[in-house]
C-alpha cells in the first residue's frame, strides 16, 4: 500500500498546494501554543510563556522550508520558482539580457554553422546500402584510373565484394532538336547500381550486361533533379528518347531524390553505361588505353577485411601490373583508401583542414563570448552584492543561491542556443540558397537537423558551466555584513583578479582570429592580383563542344577559321582566338613530356604536362605574353611539321637556360617518336588551380590536333555584355544547335578557382569581426567598472593633488599591461599554430611579419578606443562630489 | 542555523516510529514523550521534528490525521500504517543488533 500513500501524497502536494500550506502553518502553529500552554502550566505569565517558547521553538519559516523539502516533487517547484525568479530578474535589466544573449547567440550560431558544415560534408555518408564498407581507392597521389587497369584490379583482387568506377563528365542533352543543355554526369560501370544498393524511383538502372559491349546499349539514367527539371516528373519518361552529345540514348529510369552520385559536393545529373564512352564523348576513345587514367573507382569492402589488408591486396596487384606494363605503371605507386564522397583524399584532405581550422576559430569565439560574458557577470555579481548579502541573511542556503544564479545562467544560455539557432539556420539556408556561379553543379545544400539541434543544446549547456560557475561561486563568497553596509568588497582592487585574466584571454583570442583573418583576406587580395598567365580584364569567352554536334575534325577546322574571321570583324572586338579549354577550369588535358633528343623516362620520372591548344591570335586575345620566338600561325596545320609552344616552366624543365627554341619536346613514352617543335615560349600561368606551383604547359596549334572542345575569347572594349551577346550571336549563326556554356567576361568565370578563397575570406572575415567586437566590449566593460569601482579612491588622490595626467595614466597602465600580455599570447600561439592555415592561404607566409604588425596595430587601435572613454571619465572625477558622497 | 547534531537521522525516524506505534500523537506530543521518557537526554528540536515527520508521512510509513487535542484545538494527529510497523520492527531489528554489538566491543576491552 505504500505506493498508494506516495501517490496521494504527490498528488497532495500537486494539487492541493494551498490546502497542504494552510495544513503546515497550523501544524507549526499549534506546536507553539502548546508549548505556551504547558509553559502557563509550570508557571510563567503568557509573556513569558510565548517568549519562551518562540526562543524553543526557532526560525518557524526555515522548518517550513525544511517540510516543503522533504515532499515530492519539491524539486520541481524549486526550478519552477528560480526560472520564473530568474525571468523576473532578467527582465529588470534588458539590456544586460539582451547583450548576453546576442553575444552567446554569435558564439552558438557560429559554433552551429560551422558544425552543420562538417557534419554535412564531413561526416555525412553516401546515401548508399551500407556507406561503412565503401572505399574510394587513391593511387600515389591521385584517384585516377584508367579503364583497362580498372578491369585489371576488379578481376584479380581478392578483398572487395565488388568495385566500381565512375567518370564525371560534361555533356550536351537535347530532348527535342534545337534545344541542347549541357549538364553533368557519369559514365559509369554496369555494377555500379547494385553495388550501392539503390533502388530506382522510376523503370529501372542498368546493370552489368548492359555495360559488356562497347557502343551496344545507350541506356540512360536520369536524376530525380533533372527529370523534374526538364522533364516536369513526367510519370512516361522511361522508355523516351534523348540525345546525349547527339547520340541517341534511351532514359530507363530516374534515380531516387537523395542520390547525385558517388561524390557529395557534385550533382550529377545523368548516369551512362561506361562502355558508351565513344558515344557520349564523341571522338574519345580510352576504353583500351592503359595510360588514360580518368576514372574514379570506389570498392566495396568484403566484411572483415580491414583497410589495411585491402591495401596490401592492391599494391600487390600493382606490382605485377607494373612489371608487365612498365612504361605506363608507376611500381613506385601506393594504395590508399579513403572514405568516398570527395573525389577519394584529393577534396577531403583540403576540406578537413578547413573544417578543422573553421571548428578552432569557432569554437576560440564561442570561448571568447563566454569569457565576455563571464566578465559581465562577474561585475554583475559585484553589484548584487547587496540583493545576495539580502537573501544570504534571510536565510538562503548558499546552494539555493547558486542553484538561483545557474538557474538565470541556463536560461540566458538556452535563450542563446535558440537564437543561435536560428542564425545558423538562417546562414544555411542562405548557403544552401547560393549558386556559385560555376558550370559545374554543387551540391550546397546544408541541412540543420535534430543532430545539430542537440549540439547546438549541448554548447549552450556547457557555455553556462563556462561563463556562468565562476561567477556563480564568487557571488556567493559574498559576507553578509558589509555587504548590507554597502561597503566595497575589499580592497584588493590593485591585485590582479580574475577579471584581469578573462580580459587578457580575450585580447590573445581576439589577436589570433584577427591575424587569421587578415592573412586570409591578404591571401585572397594576392590571388586577385597574381599573374595567371592571361588577363582576366576587358575579355570575354563563349565555350561549347564541336564533336558532340557530329563534326569531323576537317569540319572542326573550317568552322574554326569561319568563326575566327567573323569574330574578328566584329565592332568593338579587338582580338579573337580560340582555345580548346581555359585555363582554370577544370578538365585539363595533361600528357607526358620529356626531350626527343634522350631515351624516354620511367614512368616514375616522367613529368606531365598540361595541354592546350590554340588558333592563331589566342595568346594576344587572352593577353598571355609570349616571351621568345612566334605565336602559332596559320601556316601551321596538318600537312606542316607540328610545332608547339611551351611555357616558361615547362622550358626550365627540360632544357635549363638552353635556349629551347627549335628543340624538340616528346609527348608520348614511345622511344620511336620525334616529338614535336619548340617554336615559342610564354609565360607560366595558373591552370588547375591558384595556388599551384609553377607547372609545365604545352599550347599545340588547333589545326594540328583533335579536339572538339572550343572556347571563343575575345578581347574587347565593350561591356562585357554586350560582347558576349555578340559573340553569341556569330556562334549560333554558324550552328544553332550548338549548347553553349561558360559564357561571359573571363573575371566572372574565375569564381571557381577562387571560390576556396572567397569563402575562407568571408567566414574568416566574420570571425574576426566578431572577435574584435567581443574584444572591445570586453575591454570597455572592464575599464568602466574598474574606473566606477575606484571612483572613491580616484576621488580622493586628485584631492590630494594628483594631476588628471596621473590619474589617467594610473587607469591606462592596466589596460596597457594587459594588452601586452594578450597581445604576446595570441602572437606566439597564432605562430605556433599558423600551419593549419597554409592549406587556404596563397601566396601569403602564415608568419608573415607585416602581417602581423597589422593585425597587433589594429587591436592596439581597438583597445585604445575601448578604453578611452572610461579613462576619460575617470579624469572627469569631481574630488569634492566624491568625497561628499562617500 | 545549523540543524541539531544530538541525534542523526536514522535515529530519529526509529524513535518517532517507536513513540506513535503506542497511540497516535501529534508533533508537540512526540517531542515531548521523546525528552521525558529519555530522562532529558535527548532532545527533539521542532527543526528536526517536522521535516522529519512530513519525510515519514511521504514514505507512507506514518499517517497524519486532523483530531481535537486535549486542550480543544484541533491537531495533527501521526500514527503508523501498516508499511510503518513493518519498518519499525525491521529498524528496531538492526538497532538492536548494531548497538548490541557496538556493547559487545565496548566491554570486551
Amino acid at each position: 500500500m505504500r505506493w498508494i500513500a506516495k501517490l496521494q501524497s504527490i498528488l497532495r502536494t500537486a494539487f492541493r498546494h494551498r490546502q497542504a500550506e494552510a495544513e503546515l502553518d497550523d501544524e507549526l502553529r499549534d506546536h507553539v501554543e502548546q508549548e505556551v500552554a504547558n509553559n502557563i502550566r509550570a508557571g510563567m505569565t503568557p509573556e513569558e510563556a510565548r517568549f519562551a517558547a518562540q526562543r524553543l521553538v526557532g526560525p518557524v519559516s526555515l522548518y517550513k522550508e525544511e517540510c516543503r523539502d522533504a515532499r515530492p516533487l519539491g524539486f520541481v517547484k524549486y526550478s519552477l520558482r528560480d526560472l520564473l525568479y530568474a525571468i523576473r530578474t532578467l527582465r529588470h535589466t534588458p539590456l544586460f539580457t539582451a547583450v548576453a544573449i546576442v553575444t552567446l547567440a554569435l558564439g552558438i550560431g557560429a559554433n552551429t554553422t560551422v558544425f552543420t558544415f562538417v557534419e554535412n560534408i564531413l561526416l555525412r555518408s553516401l546515401p548508399v546500402h551500407d556507406p561503412q564498407t565503401l572505399v574510394a581507392l587513391n593511387w600515389g597521389d591521385g584517384v585516377n584510373m584508367s579503364y583497362p587497369n580498372y578491369i585489371d584490379f576488379r578481376d584479380r583482387n581478392t578483398v572487395f565484394s565488388s568495385l566500381i568506377a565512375d567518370r564525371l563528365i560534361p555533356a550536351s542533352i537535347s530532348v527535342e532538336a534545337r534545344q541542347n543543355y549541357r549538364v553533368w554526369g557519369y559514365e559509369v560501370t554496369g555494377n555500379y547500381f547494385e553495388t550501392l544498393g539503390i533502388k530506382p524511383l522510376l523503370g529501372r538502372f542498368f546493370g552489368p550486361a548492359e555495360d559488356d559491349k562497347p557502343g551496344a546499349h545507350p541506356a540512360l539514367v536520369l536524376s530525380y533533379r533533372y527529370w523534374q527539371s526538364r522533364f516536369a516528373g513526367d510519370p512516361n519518361v522511361v522508355g523516351r528518347t534523348v540525345k546525349v552529345n547527339g547520340y541517341p540514348f534511351t532514359i530507363v529510369g530516374v534515380a531516387p531524390p537523395s542520390f547525385t552520385g558517388t561524390e557529395l559536393i557534385v550533382a550529377g545529373d545523368f548516369w551512362a553505361p561506361m562502355s558508351m564512352e565513344s558515344q557520349v564523348e564523341p571522338g574519345s576513345d580510352w576504353l583500351h588505353s592503359r595510360s588514360a587514367g580518368n576514372s574514379w573507382t570506389v570498392g566495396r569492402l568484403k566484411p572483415g577485411v580491414s583497410c589495411a589488408q585491402a591495401e596490401a591486396n592492391l599494391d600487390q596487384i600493382a606490382q605485377q601490373l607494373a612489371h608487365a606494363y612498365p612504361n605506363e605503371i608507376n611500381p613506385k605507386a601506393r594504395f590508399h583508401l579513403s572514405r568516398p564522397g570527395l573525389v577519394g583524399q584529393a577534396l577531403r584532405r583540403p576540406i578537413a583542414s578547413f573544417g578543422v581550422v573553421l571548428m578552432g576559430i569557432a569554437a576560440a569565439v564561442l570561448l571568447l563570448a563566454c569569457i565576455n560574458l563571464a566578465g559581465v557577470l562577474l561585475a554583475r555579481a559585484s553589484d548584487r552584492r547587496r540583493e545576495i548579502g539580502i537573501r544570504l541573511a534571510l536565510g538562503a542556503s548558499r546552494f539555493q543561491l547558486v542553484r538561483q544564479l545557474m538557474t538565470e545562467n541556463l536560461l540566458l544560455a538556452t535563450g542563446g542556443g535558440l537564437l543561435g539557432y536560428t542564425i545558423a539556420a538562417g546562414a544555411c539556408h542562405l548557403f544552401s540558397s547560393w549558386h556559385p556561379a560555376f558550370d559545374l553543379p554543387m551540391n550546397t545544400t546544408l541541412h540543420p537537423d535534430t543532430v545539430i539541434l542537440c549540439f547546438t543544446l549541448a554548447v549552450a549547456l556547457l557555455t553556462t558551466l563556462l561563463f556562468g560557475l565562476a561567477p556563480a561561486l564568487q557571488a556567493i563568497r559574498t559576507d553578509v555584513i558589509p555587504s548590507l553596509k554597502d561597503e566595497p568588497a575589499s580592497n584588493r582592487l590593485r591585485k590582479w583578479s580574475v577579471r584581469d585574466l578573462v580580459v587578457a584571454s580575450q585580447i590573445a583570442l581576439s589577436v589570433i582570429l584577427v591575424i587569421c583573418s587578415v592573412l586570409v583576406v591578404r591571401s585572397l587580395q594576392n590571388a586577385l592580383t597574381v599573374n595567371l598567365g592571361f588577363n582576366p580584364n576587358n575579355a570575354v569567352s563563349v565555350s561549347f563542344d564541336l564533336k558532340t554536334k557530329g563534326y569531323s575534325q576537317e569540319r572542326s577546322r573550317r568552322f574554326h577559321t569561319e568563326l575566327l574571321a567573323k569574330a574578328s570583324a566584329l565592332p568593338g572586338i579587338e582580338s579573337t582566338g580560340i582555345i580548346s579549354n581555359l585555363p582554370l577550369r577544370m578538365g585539363e588535358n595533361t600528357n607526358t613530356a620529356s626531350r626527343a633528343d634522350r631515351p624516354a623516362p620511367k614512368p616514375a620520372n616522367r613529368r606531365e604536362a598540361i595541354v592546350y591548344n590554340i588558333s592563331p591570335g589566342y595568346l594576344r586575345a587572352a593577353g598571355t605574353r609570349l616571351l621568345f620566338g612566334r605565336d602559332v600561325n596559320s601556316y601551321d596545320h596538318e600537312g606542316t611539321l607540328p610545332v608547339a609552344i611551351v611555357n616558361e616552366a615547362l622550358a626550365r624543365l627540360l632544357f635549363d637556360n638552353e635556349n629551347p627554341i627549335g628543340r624538340h619536346v616528346r609527348m608520348s613514352s614511345k622511344a620511336a617518336d620525334p616529338g614535336v617543335e619548340i617554336v615559342g615560349v610564354v609565360e607560366t600561368g595558373k591552370y588547375e588551380y591558384l595556388g599551384e606551383d609553377p607547372h609545365p604547359a604545352i599550347f599545340l596549334p588547333i589545326a594540328q590536333t583533335e579536339t572538339g572542345w572550343t572556347t571563343l575569347v575575345a578581347r574587347t572594349r565593350l561591356p562585357a555584355q554586350a560582347a558576349t551577346e555578340l559573340l553569341r550571336k556569330t556562334v549560333l549563326d554558324l550552328n544553332p544547335d550548338l549548347a553553349l556554356f561558360n559564357i561571359g567576361s573571363l573575371k566572372d568565370q574565375l569564381a571557381l578557382p577562387l571560390f576556396p578563397a572567397r569563402i575562407a575570406a568571408i567566414v574568416l572575415g566574420i570571425f574576426g569581426l566578431l572577435a574584435m567586437v567581443l574584444a572591445a566590449t570586453g575591454l570597455f566593460a572592464l575599464m568602466a567598472y574598474t574606473v566606477s569601482r575606484r571612483t572613491r579612491e580616484i576621488g580622493i588622490r586628485m584631492a590630494l593633488g594628483a594631476r588628471p595626467f596621473q590619474v589617467f595614466s594610473s587607469v591606462f597602465r592596466r589596460t596597457a599591461i594587459l594588452c601586452a600580455a594578450g597581445i604576446s599570447i595570441g602572437t606566439a600561439v597564432t605562430l605556433a599554430a599558423g600551419g593549419l592555415l597554409s592549406a587556404v592561404l596563397y601566396g601569403v607566409s602564415p608568419r608573415d611579419p607585416a602581417i602581423y604588425a597589422i593585425a597587433i596595430s589594429i587591436m592596439l587601435l581597438v583597445a585604445l578606443l575601448a578604453s578611452w572613454n572610461p579613462a576619460a571619465r575617470a579624469i572627469r572625477i569631481d574630488p569634492a562630489r566624491i568625497l561628499r558622497e562617500q | 542555523m545549523g540543524k541539531p547534531t544530538d541525534l542523526v537521522q536514522g535515529t530519529l525516524d526509529l524513535l518517532i516510529l517507536k513513540t506513535i506505534s503506542l497511540e497516535p500523537m501529534n508533533g508537540w506530543a512526540i517531542a515531548k514523550r521523546i525528552v521525558q521518557v529519555s530522562n532529558n537526554i535527548l532532545q527533539v528540536q521542532q527543526g528536526s521534528l517536522y521535516p522529519a515527520l512530513h519525510r515519514l508521512e511521504h514514505q507512507g510509513w506514518i499517517k497524519a490525521e486532523w483530531k481535537d487535542s486535549e486542550n480543544n484545538r484541533r491537531a495533527k494527529f501521526y500514527s503508523l500504517t501498516a508499511a510503518g510497523r513493518k519498518q519499525l520492527k525491521s529498524e528496531l531489528d538492526s538497532w538492536r543488533r548494531l548497538s548490541g554489538a557496538i556493547g559487545v566491543v565496548i566491554e570486551s576491552v
